[in-house]
């Protein structure tokens, strides 16, 4: 059997601290391409097993949080590709805001289910990259960076995204 | 008069054109209502998309644990495995790191307990030893201990043992209020994730 070396208690420990800083960022914005909870748990682990199996780039903080992301971005973006699936829990799921009259409440899971349906029209790269720059609000170049693409790219991308999604929204609400 | 594009509009609208096209659109702002308008509904639409984003519903801790516990577990697979080859184009994509992943979430060898009974859930800390601790001393404990998952009720005890030729066993509450043992058996290198979980009824 091919035992490779374990890792000594300081990168363990540095690989504990790296999970512990970044784990509910990057399930976060894996959840908001893939829509639920139990895909983006099976995706975020994935995605640290693939990050931490190459401790070497961990060195470096910043780079390693930026490398985490794509790693998470490409994750979904594979997986979103293999199934092509996108479901966002049951609206009655989803968390309500306490100061919220019922009138509220409707109309904002109405809204939800707009945009849940919207957001299910896009091409898994047009989605995430809506994500990443709307919901995530990471600059262009960091989207780009993220979908190992141009920034020109990225913009037709991300114009085509909310296009869409306009068109949709239009089109539900008439 | 010539309008600026669709694209550029929703471009516009989420600070993301470059310089010079933004002084172009702006120029014709002024003095155009009609795309006045659909900047502003790109805008709102942007708004609106940050406001409705979904967060998820979930009991984080429990959640964290488990991922940690999982993530942990894939890691040792990999080591006992070996290093990762190195990838060349046009090679099968079947990494180990895709291989440990997946024997992780397709290899669930669990055994599963269906017991009628209420339970007061309370994860512990310490992953190594996960236990549901119940309401009163009369009922029912799940415990992963090394030698395997043992489930006591009153003075009557079963266990679910491990297989002796293992690594370390990575223990955790699920989600769904259980208990989970995982390992990679050293002969076969297959990870095991054996699990007991309490379904309850009135």
């Amino acid at each position: 059997m091919s035992e490779a070396a374990k890792p000594t208690p300081a990168a363990l420990e540095q690989q504990n601290r790296f999970v512990e800083e970044n784990l509910r960022r990057i399930f976060r914005q894996i959840y908001h391409m893939v829509g639920n909870v139990a895909d983006a748990q099976d995706l975020t682990q994935e995605a640290f097993i693939k990050a931490l199996q190459r401790s070497d780039q961990l060195k470096d903080g910043d780079k390693a949080t930026h490398w985490l992301s794509r790693i998470a971005t490409n994750t979904a973006l594979d997986f979103l590709r293999r199934h092509g699936r996108y479901t966002f829990c049951e609206i009655d799921e989803a968390p309500e805001y306490e100061c919220e009259s019922p009138e509220e409440i409707l109309l904002r899971g109405e809204q939800r289910e707009y945009l849940e349906e919207g957001l299910g029209v896009l091409t898994p790269r047009e989605r995430a990259a809506l994500v990443l720059r709307d919901v995530e609000d990471l600059p262009a170049e960091e989207v780009a960076r993220q979908l190992d693409c141009s920034k020109a790219t990225v913009r037709s991308h991300i114009a085509n995204a909310r296009t869409k999604v306009r068109k949709f929204m239009s089109r539900r609400r008439s | 008069m010539h309008h600026p594009n669709e694209t550029d509009l929703a471009l516009y609208a989420g600070n993301d054109l470059s310089r010079l096209a933004r002084l172009r659109v702006d120029w014709h702002l002024r003095t155009c209502g009609k795309c006045q308008q659909e900047v502003t509904e790109f805008s709102s639409l942007r708004a609106e998309t940050v406001r409705n984003a979904p967060e998820p519903d979930v009991n984080w801790g429990r959640l964290a644990a488990e991922m940690k516990a999982n993530i942990r577990l894939g890691l040792e697979a990999g080591e006992c495995i070996g290093p990762l080859p190195t990838r060349h184009r046009g090679h099968a994509p079947w990494t180990w790191a895709a291989m440990a992943t997946a024997a992780l979430i397709a290899v669930a060898a669990g055994s599963e307990i269906w017991i009628n009974h209420s339970w007061n859930l309370n994860p512990p800390n310490d992953q190594t030893t996960a236990s549901l601790v119940p309401a009163t001393a009369q009922e029912i404990w799940l415990e992963v201990k090394d030698s395997g998952i043992q489930m006591r009720n009153g003075d009557s005890v079963t266990n679910e043992l491990h297989n002796n030729n293992r690594g370390a066993v990575v223990s955790s509450v699920n989600a769904q209020g259980g208990v989970s043992a995982s390992y990679v058996d050293r002969e076969t290198r297959m990870v095991t994730v054996n699990t007991m979980n309490i379904y309850y009824g009135q």
